[in-house]
């Protein structure tokens, strides 16, 4: 975002096409009932990518993030979502579920660093990557 | 997400929507009134691309495009909360932005990948949504919790 004129690596058409193509079809999913699944289909898609970039950067930093769990993790904050309603009593339950799964998530990520042997400054910077991926 | 489930449907689809429209767009205008007439760097420690004409591109692209969304489809917002709105998401799309790009660049990378052809990978896409989710939920909570029944 925001690049100057002179930068050599401008692709202003790509950026054109993916926006033109991309928007509508990301607007037409959320406000088309019968488009829903595609919704669905492209927040999947973006969390997934999403997590495995960031746990890409955390292993250039020579982190070991947990990357099945984070998945796990991930897809288990997904589904609450998928299946949450805006009913008072069933957005309670679901926070104490979201809760529930982060710990779980943050226990988990601790207990298999541990049993790998990490040593502690590894284990903690791999660990907060794995979850500081799944929360973000 | 909880933007989709938070909220009574049509509102949700409405919030969710003017999200996209908003940031999307505003990061595309800021792209190329940055490339077009970007000279002032923003933050050029941690992402020497970024300019202050693109960041007034982006506000300008974001009011536009909010006042584009009450008309066609958001009109449960006013426009005088909504053209705030925009331009304060606009700013936080930016520290979002920058904060990735903190991130890229103690990691080493340029693009955290190149996901999608000209706009590098799925966190570069991403970034600018990050600290607008929760900003729009919070003020979707409060504003319609105290105007609707």
């Amino acid at each position: 975002m925001l690049p100057l004129a002179e930068d050599a690596t401008w692709k202003p058409m790509n950026r054109i096409i993916t926006a033109v193509i991309a928007l509508p079809i990301l607007i037409a999913s959320i406000l088309i009932p019968s488009l829903e699944p595609l919704f669905v289909v492209l927040a999947a898609a973006a969390m997934i990518f999403g997590l495995y970039e960031f746990y890409i950067l955390a292993r250039k930093k020579e982190m070991k993030p947990d990357v099945a769990a984070g998945f796990l993790g991930g897809a288990a904050l997904f589904t609450i979502f998928y299946f949450a309603t805006p009913d008072p009593a069933q957005q309670r339950l679901d926070m104490q579920t979201i809760v529930l799964v982060i710990i779980g998530l943050t226990i988990g990520t601790l207990i298999a660093a541990t049993l790998r042997g990490a040593p502690f400054d590894k284990l903690i910077a791999s660990s907060g990557a794995t979850i500081l991926g799944v929360l973000t | 997400m909880a933007l989709r489930v938070g909220f009574e449907e049509p509102l949700s689809a409405h919030l969710l929507s003017f999200f996209f429209l908003v940031l999307m767009g505003s990061d595309t205008g800021a792209y190329y009134v940055g490339k077009a007439i970007g000279k002032h760097k923003l933050a050029p420690t941690i992402s020497p691309g970024k300019t202050w004409e693109g960041v007034a591109g982006g506000v300008v692209a974001a009011l536009a495009l909010a006042a584009v969304a009450h008309f066609w489809f958001f009109k449960e917002l006013p426009l005088k909360w909504m053209l705030p709105l925009a331009a304060v998401m606009t700013l936080f799309g930016i520290l979002g932005d920058l904060t990735e790009s903190a991130l890229k660049r103690s990691a080493g990378a340029k693009d955290a990948a190149k996901l999608l052809p000209g706009h590098g990978g799925a966190l570069d896409r991403l970034d600018s949504l990050l600290f607008n989710a929760p900003l729009l939920y919070y003020f979707a909570h409060f504003y319609f919790s105290v105007r609707l029944p």
